[in-house]
């Protein structure tokens, strides 16, 4: 196996303070360094192309936005050109729409067939666009009345992260834990499917991902001691083809004879069984509410895995398996090819969820067929997408609870002190519960060979209590309080270069960058901010080219298509909320700093920012903006 | 994963009996007066409106005392209580909100009298409030005591006189405040120095030993709804 010589830097350091973290009670000057980025780049900096590619199974760009991340390697890349870093500045409103909705908009709208869909959080309305209007004009509402108690169970705002477009109908999940299909010409119901059990703590959040005619879809509730798992439904009709679990005996997680994982720690049998106390795997979380890549070549469907339950981790011993981890599966089955756990007994609540981007990228001297995975951890990850082997993994954010990663056994190398449990108080964990990144998820551009990630720089203290599993109600385990990470701001958005794997610039953010980000052939790169700031920049820089403010803060997802006139638009949903948001989105009393599982204590001030509110906008360059014809 | 509620809540209590013991055992029984006062009954079936406009003939809001209101013990104990059934994980340690709403303001959608609270647990909202069947009902009312002790319920209803006497060791502060690692939660510990001073403080009761009495003097024997039907 080639190994990049840059990834036993971090291991060496890390070797003297183990030694030093096992003498116990320590002066806190005598702690190790944090790992941080290296050499933190301004915006300004430039990089010659990366040479990383998207993988030639991607099709060619026809204009549309068919699901969240655009394509199945997950690039939230489009080819469309005519907004370039020459004229981004003279973007301006083409037409926008409230969509009725007050909580966080977190989804990605859909354009296909000269038609626009969004998906709203709770109630989950799907509001569809006719585009050969001038200026659009709502079509059609479909609203599916989801169970308005499932609000109770939505850890982190009543989210949804958009629809998935298949053979005529527009695929999403409902809060209540069902999914519909509805007739994207008609907006009447297909089918709808009852996948889980709010009594239980689920819900759905996720965007679907269709692979070979089969919806793919997954469960939110990972604080809720909810189990965890993914289900393929047949398109046409919403029923159930297999349904594989994150945790519990090989037969459930759907792991048999395919099975091959490259690492030691992920071999054995029954691992979701024997990694848990007794029984605890039943309620021990590895939700699956994040973001699904698919690989055609190799046939291999890529998910992540939730936090384990509760997060105070005394009250389950052992790796906890599959949480926290990413699962390599074949669409068809289910079946299981290899697993990898990114954060093996999760101390931080670090969900595995975030993105999966297929990248093929220049690996000792060869293309490799790679995952790259801005981890909640704090780390990128590059892993070969067929084995499941980690090839490299560097901080991008400020980081006190790893030393690195150990690439012989694939685990991360753990701060001794550092580590949560019951009744104690740890300080300063960088990254914080929210980790390096959430859900929010990045873009690629084969032009710069960067990916470009908004994320987070929040750290944590956690003390671990007692968790009692209530079915239907929260299970935790842990009082936190976040603040912001070094230097202040609690945000950023950084270019990365997955291939000399490092940040080439970075721009701070005041709040969490808690929006998708978008890259264009233009080399334009789009993204929001909870203040209220809708930006471009200059992919290749990061020089501002443009902002908008919007009525409320966007933590939405923007898109970017071609209309039925030939212009080029770029489309996004503002309204705050979310994690992040839940202050503002839930009314919460900033004196309560444990609130929203800690979040209100980094976010006192963010009401002063930005009310509520959800709009859907849509820019172009002058000459269409005024809504009339080009 | 129904019958798991009923499991759950049997831990519950489990583990509620060992903090109990753990932190009343030997005690002489007078130190404990909650124990003794007389818990409202027929909470589920007592008349209650949510809503201060009535169509036609007014008539009184019912009302319905809580023995536990003021009582630092049992508003230690309804901190617990709140804990153990997950209430903070969404209305917030300190009543601030999170997956729900706060408890520590003005507003209450579903009303701020005692009774009003006692049934919201019991009912369940249809926005989100789980339904609680099946909580004995002397920690409903200690959790209905401690969630009105949070301040938010306007000032002519304050339900916490006591709230002023608690502030030195705030029961609303989870786990004895996350700032000091030093020191972990009291469970309202009656051999806590701090819980023993506030005993003495809590009005009206005069010497520690005799808040019982005075709580129950205070508080009015059944029938504890009021005014119910008066409109009829």
């Amino acid at each position: 196996m080639v190994r990049l010589p840059a990834g036993t830097l971090l291991l060496a350091p890390s070797l003297v303070l183990a030694l030093g973290g096992a003498g116990g009670c320590k002066d806190r000057s005598s702690e190790h360094k944090p790992l941080s980025v290296r050499d933190i780049p301004v915006p300004g900096s430039v990089a010659a192309p990366s040479g990383a590619r998207v993988p030639a199974f991607v099709p060619a760009d026809d204009g549309q936005w068919l699901m969240a991340l655009k394509d199945h390697a997950a690039t939230r890349y489009s080819s469309l050109e005519q907004i370039n870093t020459e004229n981004a500045g003279q973007l301006q409103l083409a037409w926008s729409v409230s969509t009725g909705v007050l909580r966080g908009h977190e989804a990605a709208p859909v354009v296909v067939n000269n038609t626009m869909y969004v998906v709203t959080p709770f109630p989950n309305d799907l509001l569809a666009f006719d585009l050969t209007r001038s200026p659009p004009a709502l079509k059609w509402k479909y609203e599916p009345k989801p169970d308005r108690a499932a609000q109770g169970v939505a850890c982190c705002d009543v989210v949804n992260r958009g629809a998935a477009y298949a053979n005529g109908k527009i695929i999403y999940n409902l809060l209540d834990a069902h999914t519909v299909a509805v007739d994207a010409e008609t907006g009447q119901e297909v089918w709808r499917t009852k996948m889980g059990d709010i009594n239980r703590g689920e819900s759905m959040t996720m965007a679907p991902l269709v692979v070979k005619g089969l919806a793919l879809v997954g469960n939110s509730g990972g604080e809720f001691g909810v189990r965890g798992w993914i289900a393929a439904l047949d398109v046409e009709t919403g029923q159930e083809r297999w349904r594989g679990y994150s945790t519990g005996p090989d037969a459930e997680v759907l792991i048999g004879d395919e099975y091959r994982p490259f690492y030691a720690q992920d071999t054995g049998k029954d691992l979701g069984v024997t990694t848990w106390p007794p029984q605890h795997w039943q309620i021990g979380g590895g939700t699956v509410w994040g973001w699904i890549s698919y690989d055609p070549d190799l046939d291999l469907v890529y998910h992540g895995t939730g936090n384990p339950g509760p997060w105070n981790p005394d009250a389950r011993p052992g790796d906890n398996k599959f949480t926290a981890a990413v699962i390599a599966r074949r669409p068809m089955t289910g079946s299981v090819v290899w697993a990898y756990q990114w954060s093996p007994h999760d101390l931080y609540d670090y969900d595995g969820i975030n993105e999966n981007v297929l990248l093929d990228l220049p690996i000792g001297g060869g293309m490799r067929k790679t995952l790259v995975r801005p981890e909640r951890n704090g780390f990128v990850y590059v892993l070969d997408r067929a084995t499941g082997e980690v090839l490299s993994a560097d901080p991008f954010v400020h980081v006190t609870v790893t030393h690195g990663i150990d690439y012989k056994t694939g685990r991360p190398i753990e701060v001794a002190d550092k580590k949560t449990g019951q009744g104690k108080l740890v300080r300063d964990i960088c990254p914080a519960a929210p980790g390096g990144k959430d859900w929010q998820p990045s873009s690629f551009s084969p032009r710069t060979g960067l990916l470009y990630i908004p994320h987070n720089n929040l750290c944590m203290e956690m003390e671990g209590t007692e968790a009692n599993y209530i079915a239907g109600t929260p299970y935790v385990g842990a009082n936190v309080r976040m603040f912001p990470g070094p230097g202040g701001h609690r945000g950023e958005f950084t270019a990365w270069d997955p291939v000399a794997r490092r940040a080439i610039w970075k721009i701070e953010e005041k709040w969490p960058a808690w929006s998708g980000a978008l890259v264009t052939a233009g080399d334009v790169v789009f993204y929001g901010t909870m203040d209220r700031w809708f930006k471009a920049l200059d992919a290749r820089t990061g020089k501002e080219l443009w902002r908008f403010q919007t009525a409320s803060g966007v933590i939405g997802q923007p898109i970017t298509y071609r209309g039925p006139d030939g212009v080029q638009y770029v489309a996004v949903l503002a309204g705050v909320g979310g994690w992040a948001g839940a202050i503002v989105a839930g009314g919460l009393l900033p004196e309560d700093e444990t609130s929203a599982l800690g979040m209100v204590n980094a976010t006192k001030e963010l009401p002063k920012d930005t009310p509520q509110g959800g709009m859907l906008y849509v820019f172009a360059l002058p000459r269409v903006a005024a809504g009339g014809t080009p | 994963m129904r019958s798991g509620t009923g499991r759950a809540y049997a831990l519950a209590f489990a583990a509620l009996g060992a903090v109990g013991l753990a932190a009343t055992g030997c005690r002489d029984e007078k130190r404990l007066p909650h124990q003794r006062a007389v818990v409202p009954r027929g909470g589920e079936s007592a008349p209650v409106r949510v809503s201060t406009l009535s169509a036609g003939v007014h008539y009184p809001l019912a009302k319905i005392e809580n023995p536990f209101d003021g009582n630092v013990h049992a508003l230690q104990e309804g901190r617990q209580l709140y804990l153990w059934f997950n209430c903070a994980g969404c209305h917030g340690a300190i009543g601030g909100g999170a997956i729900g709403p706060p408890l520590r303001d003005k507003d209450w959608i579903y009303g701020s009298d005692s009774l009003h609270i006692y049934r919201s647990i019991v009912e369940g909202r249809p926005n989100g409030m789980p339904a609680y069947r099946g909580v004995p009902e002397d920690s409903l009312w200690k959790i209905v005591a401690f969630v009105r002790s949070f301040g938010g319920v306007p000032d002519e209803q304050d339900a916490a006189p006591a709230r002023e006497a608690l502030r030195a060791g705030d029961p609303h502060e989870p786990h004895g405040g996350l700032g000091d690692a030093e020191h972990p939660a009291v469970e309202g510990n009656p051999d806590d120095p701090q819980v023993a001073r506030e005993e003495q403080t809590v009005p009206p009761a005069g010497a520690a030993g005799a808040v019982g009495e005075a709580t129950a003097r205070r508080r009015p024997a059944p029938p504890y709804v009021e005014s119910q039907d008066a409109g009829n």
